[in-house]
């Protein structure tokens, strides 16, 4: 089969061992490659109730159908598990360089089981694997391992993905790091690394991966790479979130064209919005309890886009990325260099805590990153931290003398530190809000905003419902790359699609979003099957939005692979996808409808700022929703005859 | 699809040394045989056989030619996209980003030659071309 290796790297971590399977192409048929031969494969091979942190959970880490195939904006890897911060099936997706290492080592996935009785790292090279010591390597941040290990092999370019102290801590917020800071960040999967004992994957191969139609490939490319590459002079930082307050005062929404968010991106990477979504209500303020006019322009002007892009050394492009967004950016006087920090990042260490300062957050993202610790998670839990102080839930004698003061950076950075370190306080919060809430008690569980554990990222669903119905009803909770009202408008599937239901546009009244109806059903079904379409090819989010009518996504995998399918039939095999996840929660008897902070649902709806008067009816979305998904629309479970029609469970 | 040697080989260890990655299996003056599953068709054994002993896929004898006259990426950067893709395709690791991310060859005298970055490079910037 054309664009695909084949089959997949097993690793026993237990008993030292690795091996091959070969991948029979109906799988591939079923569920594309990277997040749907993740989702068949980890349901078939872990089994219901598995600890997240023991031996029988499986870590994959796949590249996608695409991945090297001479298409853009595909070079995404994925890694997946049971995640051991919401018990749910866990997956985190990132670009940096692990995807093509994967490929061209010969293998469209590595599945590593078992438990190491000491430190190891993973080898892959060309077809061959093998664990070797990583004794010396354990206790090293992630920059620090990643510039061993690049070190030992000279030549052919090796890709390292691994975790730092935080992992090796089982911090259940722990993410994996890739290229020196490139994040797998969400579902604390960096923890199932460290109690894998597997401090990191070096992985490399020279296997060329062949298509089906490589003119076509290339033409298709071609006329991708001149939406891409297109850049008119744009706004500077304070004409984006003049756009934002604008955008607040108008009773009408605007149809967002992907466009719009492609130039925002190639001129200031994801920090561009910064300013702007604070503005709108899309980023949440002061854990949640806050509005945008606490964290006003006076205020907001320290994470103006400009700010940070004037420490910007040089653009940082993903594999097969001719975007950019990221960059590489110099700190502390400009002694130190750091990844870009992402919006995620700023927002959460920024106007999620009050923090008006901007090097504070090139610190901490730095410790972060260094730590192998998810910025989203960490962010919203010193937020937790600062409001349970604030109301009397811990005291100077729990925090170890540390008076926990919003904004107040240098208390922020320190309790970071200990977070980091499972020091005192630290402790308590190195494995999520959540957890930290029901050691705290007393009520304090209203304060953690997450989604079945998981923190939930700079989008407020009180501002865009599609983005706490996915955070809620996703099989991995507490996400925000999962789906939004958002990112149907700039998805534009309707263009390929007819059936579905173009966007209300160019302008329609916002109140629109606040209702449940079929509509907004057929939307949100459509956003999971088509970036779970997406997870299977190793396509980038951001290359998404620039429209399907721009992006060739579906006629890339057709000249890929020779199959002649048609756009309705990619996204059945995105809703395959997204039923394997499904089923894989239904089969833990967890609740399909991830219990969800109610402040991030606006219950009670705020009194002022930009989303005052707003809620979600997620009642009534979930059901709608399981309904057009295909499945139980009061449990949200799959019907086993499609569980067995997709290979994943015997016939009755 | 793997390039194969015939009998001819005089077992010389040339194609074993300068293949990139270890394909070629064989003890020294004894034939040499290509491990199919892990040959690239990079056709460097060819190239440097003076029997005339390896035959690509098609079974056509890879001519034997001077490294000197090997064809060599030639980056037209105008248009490159700093996208990594020949980074990642070159099978020795001879090219390599500069601080704008921006792709080179960096030690010619390890070139095999065997355009796989330029027939991977979507936007058309690396040309193979013998520099005279």
């Amino acid at each position: 089969m054309f664009a695909v290796m084949g089959k997949i790297l097993w690793v026993d971590l237990s008993e030292g061992r690795c091996w091959e399977e070969a991948v029979p192409e109906w799988v591939y048929q079923t569920y594309l490659s990277g997040m749907g031969l993740a989702a068949y494969t980890l349901y078939r091979a872990v089994p219901a109730g598995a600890d997240p942190l023991g031996p029988e959970n499986v870590l994959g880490f796949v590249s996608g159908l695409l991945t090297g195939t001479g298409s853009m904006m595909t070079g995404r890897w994925m890694v997946t598990g049971k995640s051991p911060l919401t018990g749910t099936w866990g997956d985190a997706n990132c670009g940096g360089t692990l995807a093509p290492a994967i490929k061209h080592a010969g293998y469209d996935g590595i599945f590593v089981r078992g438990i190491s009785p000491r430190p190891v790292y993973l080898y892959v090279d060309h077809g061959r694997a093998e664990l070797r010591a990583a004794d010396e390597l354990w206790g090293l941040d992630t920059r620090q391992t990643e510039d061993r290990l690049q070190a030992l092999f000279t030549g052919r370019p090796v890709s390292v993905a691994c975790i730092g102290p935080a992992g090796e801590k089982c911090s259940r917020i722990a993410g994996i790091s890739n290229d020196q800071g490139r994040m797998a960040a969400r579902s604390g999967l960096g923890a199932v690394m460290g109690a894998k004992r597997l401090k990191a994957l070096v992985v490399s191969g020279a296997f060329p991966i062949p298509t089906a139609q490589p003119e076509e490939m290339q033409r298709l490319t071609k006329r991708f790479l001149r939406w891409a590459n297109f850049q008119p002079p744009f706004v500077n930082g304070q004409g984006a979130r003049l756009l934002g307050t604008v955008m607040r005062w108008m009773p009408l929404s605007l149809r967002q064209d992907g466009m719009l968010y492609k130039f925002f991106l190639t001129k200031y990477g994801t920090v561009g919005l910064n300013q702007f979504s604070i503005e709108t209500g899309d980023a949440p303020v002061g854990n949640w309890a806050g509005t945008n006019e606490d964290f006003p322009p006076n205020r907001s002007e320290t994470v103006n886009p400009d700010r940070i892009r004037e420490r910007e050394q040089a653009k940082y492009h993903c594999y097969s990325c001719p975007v950019g967004c990221g960059g590489m950016t110099h700190f502390a006087g400009g002694q130190r260099e750091t990844h870009k920090p992402e919006y995620e990042t700023v927002l959460a260490l920024g106007g999620l805590l009050l923090n008006q300062d901007l090097e504070s957050i090139f610190e901490a993202n730095e410790m972060l990153n260094r730590a192998g610790m998810d910025s989203i998670s960490a962010g919203g839990t010193l937020a937790f931290a600062l409001e349970a102080y604030e109301r009397g839930w811990i005291t100077r004698e729990d925090t170890g003398g540390l008076e926990l003061r919003w904004g107040d950076s240098t208390v922020i950075l320190e309790l970071l530190r200990r977070m980091i370190a499972r020091e005192g306080i630290g402790d308590w919060l190195a494995d999520g809000s959540r957890a930290a809430a029901e050691r705290m008690g007393r009520g304090s569980i209203e304060a953690a905003v997450q989604a079945g554990g998981q923190e939930l990222a700079m989008h407020d669903g009180r501002n865009d419902p599609g983005f706490a119905l996915h955070a809620a009803l996703d099989p991995t909770p507490g996400r925000h790359t999962v789906g939004a009202y958002l990112y149907y408008e700039m998805f534009q599937l309707w263009r390929k699609i007819p059936r579905l239901p173009a966007a209300r546009g160019p302008l329609y009244p916002k109140g629109h979003k606040y209702g449940a109806d079929r509509e907004k059903a057929v939307q949100a079904a459509a956003n999971s099957q088509f970036i779970q379409l997406l997870n299977g090819a190793g396509g980038c989010l951001f290359g998404a939005f620039i429209g399907m009518q721009r992006m060739p996504l579906f006629e890339w995998l057709n000249a890929a692979t020779g199959w002649d399918l048609d756009a309705e039939a990619y996204l059945r095999i995105g809703r395959n996808i997204q039923t394997a996840r499904q089923a894989f929660n239904a089969r833990e008897n967890l609740p399909l409808k991830a219990p969800i902070s109610p402040r991030a649902l606006g219950l009670p709806p705020q009194t002022r700022g930009a989303n005052r008067g707003r809620s979600v009816p997620l009642e009534e979305l979930a059901s709608l929703y399981w309904a057009e998904m295909g499945w139980d629309e009061s449990s949200g479970r799959p019907p086993r005859a499609e569980l067995a029609a997709l290979g994943l469970e015997a016939e009755e | 699809m793997a390039h194969w040697i015939s009998e001819v080989c005089s077992g010389c260890g040339a194609c074993a040394h300068i293949c990139p990655v270890g394909a070629v299996l064989g003890q020294r003056r004894e034939p040499h045989h290509i491990d199919p599953m892990r040959c690239i068709d990079c056709g460097a054994c060819g190239r440097v056989c003076a029997a005339g002993a390896v035959h690509t896929a098609q079974d056509e004898v890879v001519a034997r030619l001077a490294r000197a006259a090997w064809p060599r990426p030639n980056f037209d950067l105008r248009d490159c996209t700093a996208c990594k893709i020949c980074v990642f395709a070159c099978p020795v690791g001879v090219i390599q980003l500069d601080a704008q991310g921006l792709p080179s060859l960096t030690r010619p005298s390890a070139c095999i030659g065997c355009g796989l970055c330029a027939r991977c490079c979507p936007a058309g910037v690396i040309d193979m071309a013998v520099k005279v």
